[in-house]
């Protein structure tokens, strides 16, 4: 087994993006920055989004089984800061950022650089300290074509759970 | 990994913006070393520390991690294109041999090949398969072993002239 700094630091290397997720809880509209999310299928389109299990956004997913993942745009480091402290929305806006919903009731923010909405097709890993979302890819759009997404590696911030 | 293929789905463009990126996944099944380029990697805990690939359903790589229990995720730097484009196709090797494609290799530990021009390694067993419905396997591995061999910076798909298309393996 190797030292747990030396894992750690080669976790780090991994490429990572950033992303707000967004979803309702019974409270309301609640959206956090996440990091860990991968591409999982081709057909049908899915992506694999890890949460920590027991925080706000983790409920709501699971609660809702449904969410948006944001893409933060390459100069949008405010954006994914305003989401650090998974806020509740209130009045059309959370963090500071307007939202408007889609047909199914997921909350989207409108600044983001492109956005996905997902539908929860699985809830796993039951060994770890993340819940893995496996969700399929009901919609999405990229409002400025070209853009370019920001790279957790680009930015002063680790993901530390 | 393939060439650049045509966008067709506004879905397509937001997924690209996930920044995955590029590693050779390696893993020896009884006399057979298999290694193969992959993207779709992400850690998903940190205690136990848990990494998730996945890797294309009926492949012959994602069999081989199946039953070999184990795998390595070597880390390229930004420099190693050559290298990353060699492994396109999944490539297999004698167990015991010292090279693939031109590259060293040497077995880990627990008997898990890694490519040494890689700058850093990680060494998985395998945890669980994760259900999934979709073409790729999700395979959830628990971090055994890691090394460092010098700094570097990882390569990102976005900055290499490819995307994942899915369509290296048959």
């Amino acid at each position: 087994m190797s030292e747990p700094d030396t894992i750690k630091s080669i976790l780090r290397m991994f490429n990572y993006g950033l992303f707000v997720a967004a979803s309702t809880s019974p409270d309301g509209p609640r959206a956090a920055t996440v990091s860990w999310a991968t591409q999982a299928s081709f057909e049908p389109k899915l992506i694999a989004v890890a949460m920590r299990k027991g925080t706000a956004i983790c409920e709501a997913v699971q609660a809702s089984q449904r969410f948006a993942l944001h893409v933060v745009g390459a100069h949008q480091a405010d954006f994914a800061k305003a989401f650090f402290k998974a806020p509740l929305g209130a009045d059309g806006e959370i963090g500071g950022y307007r939202y408007g919903l889609s047909e199914r009731g997921v909350p989207i923010l409108g600044a983001a650089a492109g956005w996905l909405e997902c539908e929860v097709v699985e809830e796993v890993n039951r060994s770890g300290d993340h819940a893995i979302f496996i969700a399929s890819i009901v919609d999405g759009d990229v409002p400025v074509p070209g853009v370019e997404a920001l790279a957790l590696r680009d930015t002063p911030w680790h993901y530390g759970g | 990994m393939s060439p650049e293929i045509p966008v067709t789905d506004v879905r397509s463009d937001a997924m690209r913006l996930l920044s995955n990126g590029l590693y050779v996944l390696t893993a020896c099944l009884s006399d057979t070393i298999h290694a193969a380029t992959i993207s779709w990697v992400s850690q998903v805990s940190f205690e136990p520390p848990l990494v998730m690939v996945a890797l294309q359903r009926n492949s012959h790589l994602a069999h081989a991690v199946r039953k070999a229990h184990r795998y390595a995720v070597n880390i390229l730097d930004v420099d190693q294109e050559t290298l990353a484009e060699k492994f396109f196709a999944h490539l297999t090797a004698p167990a015991g041999e010292q090279t693939l494609a031109g590259h060293a290799i040497r077995g880990s530990a627990a008997h898990c090949p890694l490519i040494t021009d890689a700058m850093a390694w990680l060494e998985c067993r395998l945890a669980a398969e994760l259900p999934s419905p979709g073409d790729h396997s999700l395979l959830l591995g628990e971090v055994t072993g890691a090394g460092i061999r010098r700094p570097g910076t990882p390569m990102v798909l976005w900055e290499t002239p490819w995307s994942y298309g899915g369509l290296s393996e048959s």
